[in-house]
């Protein structure tokens, strides 16, 4: 399949060396196509493409259309307030902004579907506001925008970031981080050893990551490697042996640990997959968390902490462990500023709230009342240095994990960890790295618009810098830290930029498309035909509602309150459509 | 006063040296479910009302009538404001942050069981954009004749997504 590569058709426009990085200063380089069009010969809609319907995808939608909306509000007061000098020239060129969400699976909402802790379905609440989304905008009068949804469609593969940019007045690329950060250690490729990525996509249902199972299976019910153990102790409710280890200090580690512990009887009641939970039993007896600097710098926040501490007296059979003098060689003079800072709040209540754990700890050491069967370890100042195997020549397995005892040296802020020579083996069958997600280029991206070191797209104030129509948000905007409420500030951020765009381009926006809005070409009609012309089989909004409702529908649920058993491919999203479920 | 000392206001920077910085973890005294207030239909048409005036990001004013026994978030979603609700208003998101002054601040605290905030308020106001003394949570406020002419600044957003620094390359 032939298809323009963005290289080229970045290429083919003019570059400024100077001043490449601002917002609004495209030029057409094909000007023979482009006439003098006059601007007031009717007015159109805008068409904007959004790549990736996970929060942020989804917030720019919502805030580029109530900013388009206002703008033309706005206007149509000051021409009616003027009207008998009625001249058009000041007033805006566009009607209303028709946004197409894309997404690379059938199902939308990214992170919220398959990132967010099948545990923490208050947080997925989200998806009810994002679902309004595409719903309450078609109805709008005129003025009003349209949402559409393609799910199913994967930008670089079915459609060319290069087409998008031709069919489209403005592309938003959102579409996260699909790789991981790297850490470089012997033993990474050891059966056993997963990133926080597969092992969160797999537990979640994730349609690609269904063969992480028998690794999984594999870590916590057949440890000898001969098949013959406990593999069935999976489906009897029983808690596997086995110990695994967490090499992170942020949420997606302490959520990993979480699920780990809490197996099945602890997440029959959440959307997690029944096929989950027939790997993870009744789960893991030990979990240990390691991380490399102290609890002060830990990414996590203080409510997944605080989680682990009440996961024994809300009925979990998993008690939480943290050592007070881990926490006190953590607290050195930096740390202690670093306490002392206006941001230093929410540190300073992770502070209180583990020293407390800590003495917990000690007390349930000292008293002969029943320990809770499974345990959930913080490890802190502790640096991964390798990953062992069980030296077994036919079937090669992670076995354990050095670390080495480290030491925070520096200035608050910018504190390192450094090795002090002592070193500590800790058991694992299972050993998940979280240690941050990475973005990746988007095929056919300019090697110009991808800051490989940082994982985002270059750009300021989200719009990608070069002389382009292209825009970005989320974690490949930012790099990925931060919850669903830090894509509200970051979304519009990026749609003030695109307005900022609009509004200093309208003769080249129009130029560009100068077509009517009867043009079969553009926009949404543009992408069908692109679509249609190659054989994509996109997933509409009421398609994915169908997939939705499928999947509540209560035969495939294992008891009442399960929200979802989700479809684990594409082919059965796919397939529940043809049979109209 | 000692509901005073309990308060974040004053809170904000003591010293580590002190034992118990906050005030003691609610787990291990009150159920923290029953703090958290739902964000249902909230009172109907009829309800007597207030009024309450947002500063808006852009720093223009919005003045409403605000139901008596309404969330803050109820009130806003109710009148337009652009307050987001992302976890429908059940205290599990930091995304209706609210700014209150001092006063009212200080007014509401007096009323809440024990003087300070619920604890899993205390836990998301920790993630939220732009923390200031006075934030709150806006599901978690209900409304009130204390709150009568009452001024609510939602935050701003003024932060660079560079915060480290670093500077796009020129190319």
């Amino acid at each position: 399949m032939a298809r323009p590569s963005l290289r080229s058709f970045v290429e083919s426009r003019s570059y400024s060396t100077h001043d490449s990085c601002t917002v609004g200063k495209r030029r057409l380089h094909n000007s023979a196509a482009v006439t003098d069009s006059p601007i007031t010969h009717g007015r159109r809609r805008l068409r904007a493409v959004v790549v990736g319907s996970g929060p942020s995808g989804f917030y720019t939608a919502k805030y580029l259309t109530s900013s388009v909306n206002k703008r033309i509000a706005a206007d149509r007061e000051t021409a009616t307030s003027s009207s008998s000098s009625s001249t058009s020239s000041s007033s805006w060129p566009f009607s209303g902004i028709d946004i197409d969400i894309l997404e690379r699976l059938p199902t939308p909402y990214g992170l919220v579907r398959y990132g967010v802790a099948p545990d923490h379905p208050e947080v997925k609440n989200v998806e009810n506001d994002f679902a309004a989304v595409p719903g309450n905008t078609h109805s709008r009068a005129h003025g009003g925008g349209t949402v559409s949804y393609f799910g199913n469609v994967d930008v670089g593969r079915h459609v060319s970031l290069s087409t998008l940019s031709a069919l489209y007045d403005v592309v938003v690329l959102a579409y996260g981080c699909q790789s991981d950060r790297g850490l470089t250690i012997p033993g990474l490729d050891l059966r056993g050893v997963l990133t926080a990525r597969q092992f969160v996509n797999w537990y979640n249902g994730h349609p690609e990551f269904g063969y992480v199972a028998d690794i999984v299976r594999e870590a916590l019910w057949d440890r000898d490697g001969n098949n013959a153990g406990d593999v069935d102790d999976a489906d009897n409710g029983a808690i596997s042996k086995a110990k695994a280890v967490v090499i992170g200090n942020g949420n997606v580690a302490l959520d990993c640990a979480r699920i780990l512990a809490k197996g099945r009887r602890g997440l029959k009641d959440t959307d997690v997959p029944s096929s989950v939970l027939d790997v993870l039993g009744d789960g893991v007896e030990k979990v240990v968390v390691v991380g490399r600097r102290g609890h002060v710098q830990g990414a996590f926040t203080i409510k997944e902490l605080r989680e682990l501490t009440k996961l024994q007296k809300e009925g979990y059979d998993v008690s939480f462990r943290v050592r007070q003098e881990e926490l006190d060689m953590g607290m050195t003079e930096a740390s202690l500023q670093e306490l002392q800072l206006a941001s230093g709040r929410p540190k300073m209540r992770i502070d209180a709230l583990l020293r407390e754990a800590a003495a917990t700890t000690e007390e349930e050491g000292e008293g002969d009342h029943e320990a809770p069967t499974k345990t959930i370890e913080l490890r802190l100042l502790m640096n991964p240095i390798r990953i062992e195997s069980n030296n077994n020549r036919n079937n090669p397995r992670v076995h354990h994990v050095i670390f080495e005892r480290t030491q925070l040296q520096g200035e608050p802020g910018k504190q390192l960890s450094v090795g002090t020579g002592q070193y500590e083996k800790i058991s694992a069958d299972l050993v998940i790295l979280s240690v941050g997600y990475k973005g990746s280029p988007l095929e056919g991206m300019n090697e110009n618009m991808f800051d490989s070191q940082r994982g985002i797209v270059v750009n300021n104030q989200g719009k990608v810098c070069g002389d382009n129509n292209l825009f970005v948000v989320g974690w490949i905007k930012r790099s990925p830290t931060g919850i669903i409420g830090s894509n509200i500030m970051d979304a519009k951020e990026t749609v003030a930029s695109i307005m900022k765009y609009i509004d200093s381009n309208p003769q080249n926006l129009l130029a560009l498309h100068e077509d009517s809005d009867d043009d079969l070409s553009k926009g949404s009609r543009g992408l069908i035909r692109h679509l249609e012309a190659n054989n994509v089989k996109y997933v509409t909004w009421d398609q994915f509602l169908q997939i939705d409702q499928a999947e509540r529908d209560r035969d495939r649920l294992r008891n009442d309150v399960q929200p979802r058993e989700k479809f684990l491919s594409v082919d059965e999203m796919l397939a529940c459509l043809q049979s109209t479920c | 006063m000692l509901r005073r000392i309990a308060s974040r206001s004053s809170n904000f920077v003591y010293s580590y040296s002190q034992t118990r910085p906050f005030p003691k973890p609610s787990h291990l005294a009150t159920t923290t479910q029953q703090q958290i207030r739902q964000h249902g239909d909230g009172p109907g048409p009829d309800a007597p009302t207030i009024q309450l005036t947002f500063i808006n990001p852009d720093d223009s004013q919005t003045t409403v009538a605000a139901r008596i026994g309404e969330t803050l978030l109820q009130t806003a979603h109710r009148t337009g404001i652009e307050i987001e609700g992302a976890c429908e208003g059940v205290c599990a998101c930091s995304t209706c942050h609210v700014i209150l002054d001092q006063e009212l601040y200080d007014t509401l605290l007096d009323e809440t069981e024990g003087g300070h905030l619920g604890e899993d308020e205390e836990d998301m106001l920790d993630m939220a954009f732009g923390l200031t003394h006075t934030s709150r949570l806006g599901c978690q406020i209900h409304v009130s004749e204390v709150m009568e002419g009452s001024v609510i600044t939602l935050p701003k957003a003024t932060r660079n997504f560079y915060v480290d620094g670093h500077k796009p390359k020129p190319h």
